[in-house]
């Protein structure tokens, strides 16, 4: 069982100390959770790969067109299954940092092992969320139109959108201006919801990786319950954890820029296809590396969010040390 | 394993101090505060001073002097006014608060000396110096973040360290029901609080000042557990009935208190 930690164990966790204790679980174990992550980024790549390899067997040799019919969903199963793939190994890094953060470490056998059996929960609980994000945005779409339709009516009347001529628009300049503003801000509500909402689902598949016996649709309904109220410190946490990655994107950025002048140096020049190639080349590597090295920060920091919750909203780590040994007869 | 870095100092006087260090998360917020407020004080300036500009330059007109040289003596002021705002934003909170500014206020950390003493004009004057430096390209931050001290460049000039500030939970006052009072008092002659341990009672203290933040499913859940286990502690035969489990939480939380408090006396005989 968990150690008798000092009574700061419960102690719940400040915005920043998120963030710091993410940082240090991460450098705590950086080459476990980076080879994850490689695994899992390379699992996304798989089928871009197979899409390119299949346009560019059809481009060269022109026929076969029927095997279309069998490759196409062939590579809508790869993708959905890679998709899986890489949410499975973002759940292991979130299922192997959440052992280190309760002092109960799991080995990554065990850990793969469980999280390989909820494969399909992940993509499942993934889908659930698009869909929901989804629905989101066309609502506040039907409401920005509605909004913006209504105010031209009323104003002007039902003749502008009837017969638009050039002295109509020209004279309501002014409502044209009003408008444009109203939709500026309608559309920072919009982002501050759309951040909130973020924050309210947080950690689901962290959740999903941890609490046995879950199914994808209850993880959703359980973690806007342990969100509640907690939704702009999350948001703030996401933001700070945020402001500490920049440095690393500019760190990648000043690598690329680098490596771009060494390419330079070297005699390429930089109007050849070739430096172009190069160029679009680094990028992406420096891309793929970058999301690499960024992906388990996220997951822990995700952890460790999803932990405080737990000991905020269902007093998680709370109970009386099992004093079985001392209380029983010593004699 | 330890969620925060810890660093121990001894003082000049050789008393070993512990502290936790204050972590990348709660400096870069507190630099995030910071420099808001010092982004509005600056925004407040410039418009103070445009406006003094304009006066000043309309009161020469009228006064039919000569002023071409006016403008960029204004302009030059105004930047070195900035650059004093700038750096003695920073000094000046971290002499006047012991080491807090604003930012740090709020997040709960604090600078201090290298050997734990509290910082002087010389150290934060030379800290905020070196601000510009640690902010080009973000050097602090890998500094902060490689560093086994959490020294970002100003840090190691000035021989200092940022700490978390160890002030305890401010002590709320819990609130407890008529029938756990009642409970209480009779709850020594029907258990053996003696079994208690302090642990216990930080459990019992935690859940009852949090447990209105939790939710009610859960809440419940842990409250019953909590108060199975204790009975079971403190050799309890039955919970007298109708009373809930957080009565009888809240019951041997002020039992525990006034069972402690009397026999504090003997000790110091």
């Amino acid at each position: 069982m968990a150690s008798p930690s000092d009574s700061s164990s419960f102690q719940w966790l400040s915005v920043g100390n998120v963030v710091s204790a993410g940082f240090r679980l991460y450098g705590a174990n950086p080459k476990q959770y980076l080879t994850i992550a490689l695994f899992g980024t390379l699992w996304v790549l798989l089928p871009f790969i197979a899409t390119i390899g299949v346009v560019l067997f059809f481009a060269t040799v022109q026929n076969y067109y029927a095997a279309l019919g069998l490759l196409i969903p062939a590579l809508i199963v790869l993708y959905l299954y890679a998709v899986a793939k890489y949410l499975t190994n973002s759940a292991l890094i979130a299922r192997l940092a959440f052992g280190e953060l309760t002092n109960q470490p799991e080995s990554l056998t065990d850990a793969r092992r469980y999280v390989r059996s909820r494969q399909w929960s992940f993509l499942g609980a993934a889908f659930l969320l698009s869909l929901i994000y989804m629905s989101v945005s066309i609502i506040f779409y039907i409401i920005l139109a509605i909004v913006i339709v209504g105010l031209f009516v009323s104003v002007i009347g039902v003749q502008i959108f009837q017969n638009p001529t050039p002295e109509a628009l020209s004279a309501n300049i002014g409502l044209f201006i009003l408008t444009g503003l109203l939709i500026l801000l309608l559309l920072l509500v919009f982002f501050t919801f759309l951040l909130w909402f973020a924050a309210r689902f947080v950690s689901v598949e962290v959740l999903l990786a941890i609490e046995p016996g879950v199914t994808a649709t209850q993880t959703i309904g359980r973690m806007w319950s342990l969100t509640k109220g907690s939704a702009w410190r999350i948001a703030l946490i996401l933001f700070v954890t945020f402001l500490v990655t920049l440095p690393i994107q500019l760190l990648a950025q000043v690598v690329t820029g680098g490596a771009d002048a060494v390419i330079r140096a070297a005699g390429v020049s930089s109007g050849s296809s070739t430096y172009t190639t190069l160029s679009i080349l680094i990028a992406y590597v420096m891309g793929f590396a970058l999301s690499i090295l960024v992906l388990p920060l996220w997951q822990i920091i995700k952890t460790v969010i999803y932990f405080d919750l737990r000991s905020r909203r269902e007093g998680f780590g709370l109970q009386l040390r099992d004093r079985g040994t001392q209380s029983g007869p010593q004699l | 394993m330890r969620l925060f870095n810890r660093v121990s100092l001894s003082t000049p006087e050789s008393v070993e101090l512990e502290f936790t260090l204050a972590g990348i998360g709660n400096r870069t917020l507190a630099l995030v505060i910071d420099y808001h407020i010092l982004a509005a004080i600056l925004i407040g300036f410039w418009i103070l001073w445009s406006f003094f500009t304009l006066g000043l330059l309309s009161y020469f007109d009228k006064a039919r002097v000569n002023y071409t040289a006016a403008p960029i003596w204004l302009l030059a002021i105004a930047f070195l006014v900035s650059f004093v705002l700038f750096t003695g934003y920073f000094a000046f909170f971290e002499v006047v608060w012991q080491g807090q500014t604003p930012g740090k206020r709020i997040t709960k950390i604090r600078v201090i000396r290298d050997d734990g003493r509290p910082i002087g004009l010389s150290q934060a004057v030379l800290r905020s110096l070196l601000r510009p430096i640690d902010d080009f390209f973000f050097i602090g931050v890998f500094f902060i973040l490689l560093g086994k001290q959490e020294k970002r460049l100003g840090d190691w000039a000035a021989g200092t360290l940022v700490i978390q500030e160890q002030r305890p939970d401010r002590k709320s006052t819990l609130a407890i029901s008529d029938q756990a009072r009642t409970l209480a008092i009779e709850l020594p002659t029907l258990a053996d609080l003696s079994q208690l341990l302090p642990d216990d009672f930080a459990v019992v203290q935690t859940y009852l000042s949090r447990r209105y933040t939790m939710e009610p499913q859960a809440r419940n859940d842990l409250s019953l557990k909590l108060a199975r286990q204790l009975r079971n502690l403190i050799g309890l035969e039955i919970i007298p009935p109708n009373t809930t489990a957080d009565q009888f939480l809240e019951a041997v939380y002020v039992a525990y208190q006034q069972f402690f408090d009397s026999e504090r006396p003997d000790d110091r005989r």
